[in-house]
């Protein structure tokens, strides 16, 4: 059985596969304004190396299974989160940020365990409200250009 | 408790901003002009300022806004949308949906230049838009540091420059910047040495000129009249048609030197194309009519710039004027 | 010039300006919270409420604004890991530190503290020395940026934390990303892919809400989920632990905070560098200087006195060429010069002498004023604002990323900025869990544009003067920015050889 790397290696080789990337980029910029580009990859490709020479060393140097202080694997709550982020992104783009916020709010609380309807609807309102005077009313921000529903919430 | 004490504190704090903007620029007026309900403009007009708030064509606009406001009754606002030297806002206007003529974009002669850009070529021209009217015109001139020695008047500068090198900046180096365009005639007219140094803004272009960095400066009579009443510095031409009221001794460049060369930047309105064409006549009487109160004149004059009429197809053609010189420029 | 000060002292007895006072210092301090909204954006916001006001007036509230927001964005780095801008990040990594120990209050303190100590002294600069030093930052130039951005560069080397390798990998994605765009000398687009948005480049301020706020409430709502902790502060039932001003801090601090104060004002008045190049510079000088470096990045209150004294002695000193010279530096001195113009108060020596002198230097007052009622404000609320770190966060947690994506729209009017803080919010948490470094990828960003565009407009500048090399020995700015960036460089080895040869 081969033995496991640790994890720095396949970090390196992963970032040494994206400056390759950005080196084909950065390749088809045309004259003077390539230098900087391609130097800063080159540099990071050799930084990348580095990463991968160290955690070579680290795998060398470990008995047995590795730990570390926080993985992928143990952040499911984490990138479960960022996803419902990402929804009331959506809803915030495509509808409108004065019903995706209340929507977002009232779910995240409940999704993180405030127990008290009362509490998380009250919360809620309130935000609502101060953002509402502070932005639309106070700053004239034209947030209502943003999604379908957003000229209902628009102050004149 | 204190989560309460901090919601209040927050509250009292947005009273406060609202009382502070009491009689704050555009306000919306009470709408009881008698029976105005379902003629044209009967809510909040926004005018788009394609670039960042605070700069020249933002203080035009917002001074529009006020005298619109008033004269039309509905409230008028101003809305900054920056990015790409004004394109993001432009594609979004003439792209999006606004034809019920209730949004206003500002446009300036760049925006004709910026089919010819040659790094990032533009897909609109002025067939893409219907122009309402112009606000300003701001001609351009050339300056020297009020301590040079080494020219003083438009004659050695170009003796002196023709053997030796002039710096000067400008926010690009080819045929969509004006600077660039007037170094560029200098050096073909002249034979001078001419070299630009790309910055990103003219407030950037006027520092380096006071440090000394850039040989002469070419701005616009609004950048440096105040400079050049306060003695900072030398205007040696100016390059417009006839001599601004602003400053009435400076020469033009063709009296000073026998070639003609007019250069100035102008900024208006416009509506996106498919706003029907009635509510176009009726936006620029609006905004022709608004030009004329007497507190929208006092205000643009402190900025010291020269107001412009100019409307429709003579706009257009006022915007399009500098796109034959600039061709035959740049070859 | 006492003439002009004592008849300026007197437009303080005007209601509307001792109004405007207060709403720029207070409207400073809530819009810095706010994550993504800084100041200039705050006095963006503004311009339109000032216009019927009197210039005094519309100044001074913009200017209290300025220095405020700030500091505003000062506090929320250091409770929720949320700095406003980027002039607060150095701040952060300290005051977070403190502030999950439970001394949230003692950090607040020593911010509130730090930054009117800086911002006063900013402020005493402007109204001394105002035309006297804006002459000296004519001798300023694109050389000296770049070198100025040099010395920035070479902070991200105390940046690294333990794998030097990421931590330059980090750095450098940050320039990278910088070069994102139109390049400013040519116009030829880089890495846009056609898309328009693209052209002006990523902002710093989208890019690091991602990597501090979003990042870290990932990491809370994690912890919360395992049950781990509920709150911000460690041991929440222990409460707030440490007091508003431990004894002798007055003493520790005093050094740190004059250097760094004096820093921050030279530095801002350089108009290409601004209040975060002012704000991480004092920060490495503290960190080099101190007997205990390693103490900085795990909750030292000199690191938080470093880089706040710094950051509010710099928006002084960026007043400064504003004033006198019409050149503003940053994009929140470019928004002053505009609301300057619009009252009728074009920048220049004008506004020293004669008529106008006295409402230059009414406004200058105004901003030494903003700072003391800023540290009024601030240490008179410390303890409330410290409360909010245990607040549970369940419901810390919504309301951060609600106000962000908010506050990044405000930033330009663009959604395209709240989808490049949610993607760097992304890597900001696989960074973390890859142990890379966020802040030397701020600073990259930061810096990048000021050192390639400075450094071939130097080119250009010196083609005529026989190259790079006379260039840089006929200016004497510039030879003393490399000492100082050498000295800097190599003082550690300095310092070692000579204990190794006592030993």
């Amino acid at each position: 059985m081969t033995k496991k790397f640790h994890r720095d290696v396949w970090v390196g080789v992963a970032l040494l596969a994206f400056c390759a990337v950005v080196f084909f980029l950065a390749l088809q910029i045309s004259g003077q304004s390539a230098v900087v580009p391609i130097t800063l990859t080159v540099l990071m490709a050799v930084c990348s190396l580095f990463i991968i020479l160290k955690g070579l060393r680290l795998t060398k140097a470990q008995e047995g299974e590795f730990h570390y202080a926080l993985t992928v694997k143990d952040s499911k709550n984490a990138f479960l989160f960022m996803g419902f982020i990402i929804i009331y992104y959506l809803l915030f783009r495509y509808v409108t940020y004065w019903i995706a916020t209340p929507v977002f709010m009232i779910f995240a609380m409940k999704h993180l365990k405030v127990k008290s309807w009362k509490v998380n609807i009250l919360i809620t309102v309130l935000y609502m409200i101060i953002c509402y005077v502070a932005f639309v009313i106070i700053l004239q921000l034209p947030i209502y250009k943003v999604g379908v529903l957003g000229r209902w919430f628009r102050y004149v | 408790m204190k989560k309460m004490f901090a919601l209040v504190s927050a509250c009292a704090l947005a009273l406060s901003l609202t009382a502070c903007s009491g009689g704050g620029s555009a306000q919306a007026p009470n709408n009881n002009n008698a029976g105005k309900g379902d003629s044209f403009p009967n809510e909040t007009i926004t005018l788009v300022c394609p670039f960042s708030a605070g700069g020249g064509t933002d203080i035009g606009a917002r001074n529009m806004a006020t005298a619109l406001s008033a004269d039309l009754g509905v409230n008028v606002v101003v809305e900054n949308q920056t990015g790409s030297g004004g394109w993001v806002a432009w594609t979004d206007l003439i792209t999006g949906d606004y034809d019920d003529g209730y949004t206003i974009g500002l446009i300036n002669h760049n925006f004709v230049f910026g089919e010819l850009d040659p790094e990032n070529p533009r897909d609109y021209n002025l067939d893409d838009v219907q122009v309402l009217c112009n606000q300003v015109v701001d001609y351009d001139v050339l300056a020297i540091r009020a301590n040079e020695t080494r020219f003083t008047d438009i004659d050695s500068f170009i003796e002196y420059a023709k053997s030796n090198p002039i710096l000067i900046s400008a926010q690009a180096t080819g045929i969509t910047d004006g600077e660039s365009t007037k170094a560029e005639w200098f050096n073909k007219t002249f034979g001078t040495q001419i070299t630009v140094i790309p910055v990103d803004g003219a407030s950037d272009s006027r520092g380096m000129f006071l440090a000394g960095d850039t040989d002469i400066l070419f701005g616009s009579i609004s950048d440096v009249n105040t400079a050049y009443q306060n003695g900072e510095m030398k205007l040696l031409c100016q390059f417009a048609e006839e001599r601004s009221e602003f400053i009435p001794e400076v020469p033009t460049v063709e009296e000073a030197t026998g070639e003609k060369l007019v250069a100035f930047a102008a900024r208006g309105y416009f509506y996106p194309n498919g706003v029907p064409a009635d509510k176009v006549e009726f936006m620029t009487n609006a905004l022709l009519k608004s030009m004329e109160r007497s507190d929208y004149i006092e205000n643009m004059a402190a900025l010291g710039l020269e107001l412009d009429n100019t409307s429709g197809e003579a706009y257009a053609e006022l915007l399009n004027s500098q796109m034959e010189t600039r061709l035959s420029i740049w070859g | 010039m006492l003439e002009y000060l004592s008849a300026a002292i007197a437009s303080f007895a005007s209601i509307e300006v001792l109004l405007a006072l207060t709403v720029g210092v207070v409207g400073g301090m809530v819009i810095g919270i706010i994550p993504g909204l800084g100041p200039s954006v705050g006095i963006a916001l503004l311009l339109p409420i000032s216009f019927s006001m009197s210039p005094t007036a519309a100044l001074v509230m913009m200017t209290a604004m300025y220095t405020t927001g700030v500091y505003g964005g000062s506090i929320t780095a250091v409770l929720c890991h949320t700095p406003g801008t980027a002039a607060s990040a150095a701040t952060t990594m300290d005051g977070y530190e403190l502030t999950k120990k439970g001394r949230g209050m003692e950090a607040i303190s020593v911010v509130t503290v730090a930054s009117v100590v800086g911002g006063i002294i900013g402020a005493v600069c402007l109204i001394l020395f105002a035309p006297a030093l804006g002459k000296i930052s004519l001798m300023f130039s694109c050389l000296e940026y770049f070198l100025v951005a040099c010395f920035g560069l070479l902070v991200v080397s105390g940046l690294t934390g333990d794998n030097q390798a990421k931590g330059f990998f980090s750095a450098l994605l940050g320039l990278l990303i910088g070069c994102v765009g139109m390049d400013s000398i040519n116009g030829v687009s880089r890495f846009t892919f056609g898309q328009l948005w693209l052209e002006d480049g990523l902002d710093s301020t989208p890019i690091l809400i991602g990597l501090f706020s979003i990042s870290q409430v990932l990491v809370l709502v994690d912890k919360l989920l395992r049950g781990s902790s509920s709150t911000i502060v460690d041991d929440p039932a222990a409460g707030l632990k440490g007091k508003r001003w431990e004894k002798g801090n007055g003493k520790k601090l005093a050094p740190t905070m004059m250097r760094s104060s004096v820093i921050g004002a030279f530095v801002g008045f350089i108009p290409a560098a601004g209040c975060s190049i002012a704000a991480w510079i004092s920060y490495s000088i503290a960190k080099q200087t101190s007997k205990n470096p390693e103490e900085f990045g795990k909750g030292s209150i000199v690191g938080i006195a470093a880089s706040e004294a710094s950051n509010n002695a710099a928006c002084g000193g960026a007043l400064i060429p504003l004033f006198t010279l019409g050149i503003p530096g940053s994009p929140v001195t470019a928004i002053l010069y505009g609301a300057l113009l619009m009252h009728g108060l074009q920048p220049g020596s004008g506004l020293f002498t004669g008529g106008k002198a006295v409402t230059t230097y009414a406004i200058f007052l105004g901003f030494l004023f903003a700072n003391v009622l800023m540290g009024i404000i601030g240490l008179t609320m410390a303890k409330q604002m410290a409360r909010i770190c245990l607040v549970p966060n369940s419901v810390l947690v919504p309301i951060i990323v609600a106000l962000a994506c908010i506050g990044t729209y405000a930033l330009s009017n663009n959604m395209m900025e709240v989808v490049i803080m949610l993607a760097f919010g992304l890597i900001g948490y696989l960074m973390k869990i890859f142990e890379f470094e966020p802040a030397p990828l701020v600073l990259g960003v930061v810096l990048a544009d000021i050192l390639e565009s400075n450094f071939r407009r130097t080119l250009i500048m010196a083609a005529p003067k026989g190259g790079l090399i006379p260039y840089f020995f006929s200016r004497p700015v510039a030879i003393i920015i490399v000492l100082v960036i050498l000295g800097f460089a190599l003082a550690p080895f300095i310092v070692k050889a000579v204990q190794k040869k006592k030993a």
